[in-house]
């Protein structure tokens, strides 16, 4: 297994072998969290809040999944201060250093 | 929330007349007030000034930036005092004073400390949450695999403790202020430990008391891991006494203690102590090779290393106990649900012990740059800073304390010796000063019939 640490505001996208993730913000914890939508594949990174930030909806069909379901499928890590650790199989890594772009504007409560 | 949780969470739910009450009187208890001298004789003494009470807020979380502020070393004190309740001691030097130990165990005491241990851990532990996440989907092996990666960083980087007591201008002292920062935790060494062996947990509470029982030298005293730190404190001409430096601990040495008992007492973190279980004793099978190293620097062959060389040698076993007879079995018998606290654990561990490094490091720089004390001309104050002139007479003793800002301390009148450390003090006479950095401890004694000095900020003009 290969461990990587990060500064937290160098980055919001890696791909790991073949699959990409992205940053998402659950409270104050971030989460490195799937990118592809486990529906058709669509970009969860460009997905919005719903229900008070407790969902993340796909910007594709629609579908909205709990925010703690999205971390089950997220790369194991640890934030420490303003640095996170993670863990992955010995594949290969790749991280954006640009800021791509993630839409995790939150939504009013009312549509919970 | 449930209304226990919420008087626990939110303490200001409770009369606040009576939660005042509760922290003058646990605080201001004789055993916790002015002592005679900066030395406790007594295990059962162990002043926090209560005289400053009024003037800290222990309601909100403290940031990490904010450690080196008096509530966190007057929060860990109480929480000390608080969490040691629980545990016997008697004076192993001279004579037992029964009222004195009747004092310490009494009943209001206890109640009046168990009323203020939930907002005093919120104090000084709280930042912990947000200093520290876990996030996604963690397993066994994954754990695994970050922990070896710490470790193996631990063991590639050269000791900053080696570094720090080698280039000290005194190197013995700079050792010997270390010994003491651990003395706290090491006299009664692993006590939170047997706070988790006590109920019904299977296999793994079997391989928890084996740790528990090497730890406490399988029945022999000589082999008790704090009898061979005493032996330590004696080779280096200090004294063994429980809490004898009490005085002389910075906030975050007693934070490692507190952790320890602050996730032990209350088994809802149980899963947090394997994790931090697991990081010290792991850690320590490496770091006390370079504490072993740091006493030759000290002390040459003059002292010998057995403690630390007895820790190099069984914490290898410890820390593989801790994970592989521990850790695994416990999360492959109630799944990974419980693995987010311990990694919590094991790395909310791993930071107070750099954060504490770090103020040790930083308490013999100071007495390092005292040592080259020499009288200088006044500087000019800011205009409009706090300033406090206090008049006091022959004997008066201030108990060591830190301040929330860098301050000048200038004697005007008379004589007083400034106490940084048991090694590191200064006779300044009027028209002296020094400048005294935040979070540094120190304290002082009168030695002239009547004495004045002014203490003001250097960082908040008014």
């Amino acid at each position: 297994m290969k461990i990587t640490t990060l500064p937290l505001d160098s980055f919001n996208s890696l791909e790991v072998g073949a699959r990409r993730y992205f940053v998402l913000q659950n409270g104050a914890k971030p989460v490195i969290a799937p990118s592809e939508c486990p529906h058709r594949g669509g970009p969860l990174n460009l997905g919005r809040r719903a229900a008070c930030a407790a969902k993340l909806v796909c910007p594709w069909h629609d579908n909205a999944y709990p925010i703690h379901s999205i971390e089950r499928g997220a790369l194991p890590a640890i934030r420490r201060g303003d640095q996170i650790s993670f863990v992955t199989a010995n594949e290969d890594i790749r991280v954006w250093t640009e800021m791509l772009p993630v839409n995790q504007r939150d939504s009013a409560c009312e549509d919970a | 929330m449930s209304s226990v949780g919420t008087l626990l969470d939110h303490p200001s739910h409770t009369d606040p007349a009576l939660h005042k009450q509760a922290f003058s009187g646990f605080a201001s208890h004789s055993l916790f007030d002015q002592p005679q001298s900066f030395y406790c004789d007594s295990p059962y003494v162990r002043p926090v000034r209560p005289q400053d009470l009024n003037q800290l807020d222990f309601g909100h979380v403290l940031t990490q930036a904010e450690l080196d502020q008096p509530s966190h070393l007057m929060g860990q004190r109480l929480l000390l005092n608080i969490y040691e309740q629980d545990l016997v001691f008697l004076p192993q030097q001279g004579k037992l004073a029964l009222a004195e130990f009747n004092a310490f165990y009494d009943e209001d005491l206890r109640r009046a400390g168990a009323a203020i241990r939930p907002e005093l851990e919120r104090h000084v532990f709280g930042w912990l949450d947000e200093a520290v996440s876990i996030s996604g989907n963690w397993d066994v092996d994954a754990f695994k695999a970050y922990a070896d990666e710490v470790l193996d960083k631990i063991a590639r980087t050269p000791s900053s403790l080696v570094e720090h007591i080698g280039q000290s201008r005194d190197p013995a002292n700079a050792a010997r202020f270390f010994l003491i920062q651990c003395a706290g935790d090491f006299l009664s060494e692993a006590s939170a430990m047997a706070r988790n062996v006590l109920g019904n947990f299977g296999p793994a509470q079997s391989e928890l008391f084996k740790i528990l029982i090497d730890e406490y030298g399988y029945g022999v005293p000589q082999k008790k891991h704090s009898v061979i730190f005493e032996s330590l404190l004696a080779q280096c001409g200090l004294n063994s006494g429980v809490h004898y430096y009490w005085q002389f601990y910075t906030a975050t040495s007693l934070a490692l203690t507190n952790y320890f008992h602050y996730v032990s007492a209350n088994h809802r973190h149980f899963f947090r102590y394997l994790g931090a279980l697991f990081y010290t004793e792991a850690s320590l099978a490496l770091v006390t090779r370079a504490q072993a190293e740091a006493m030759r620097i000290a002390f040459g062959d003059t002292v010998g290393t057995l403690y630390f060389d007895e820790h190099a040698h069984i914490d290898v076993h410890h820390g593989k106990m801790a994970f592989e007879q521990l850790i695994r079995p416990v999360v492959a018998h109630y799944g990974k649900q419980v693995l987010p606290d311990i990694i919590r654990g094991f790395e909310e561990f791993r930071l107070l012990q750099d954060v504490a490094d770090a103020e040790l490091f930083a308490h013999i720089a100071w007495h390092d740059q005292l040592a080259d004390w020499q009288p200088q001309p006044v500087p000019p104050q800011p205009a409009g800073a706090p300033s406090h002139t206090f008049h006091e007479c022959r004997d008066d003793l201030s108990v060591t304390h830190v301040h929330g800002a860098t301050e000048l301390f200038v004697v005007d009148k008379g004589t007083l010796k400034l106490v940084c450390s048991p090694f590191t003090q200064l006779e300044l006479g009027a028209g002296q000063h020094v400048v005294i950095p935040r979070g540094m401890l120190h304290g002082s004694v009168i030695t002239a019939e009547h004495c004045s000095y002014t203490v003001t900020s250097l960082e908040h003009a008014a």
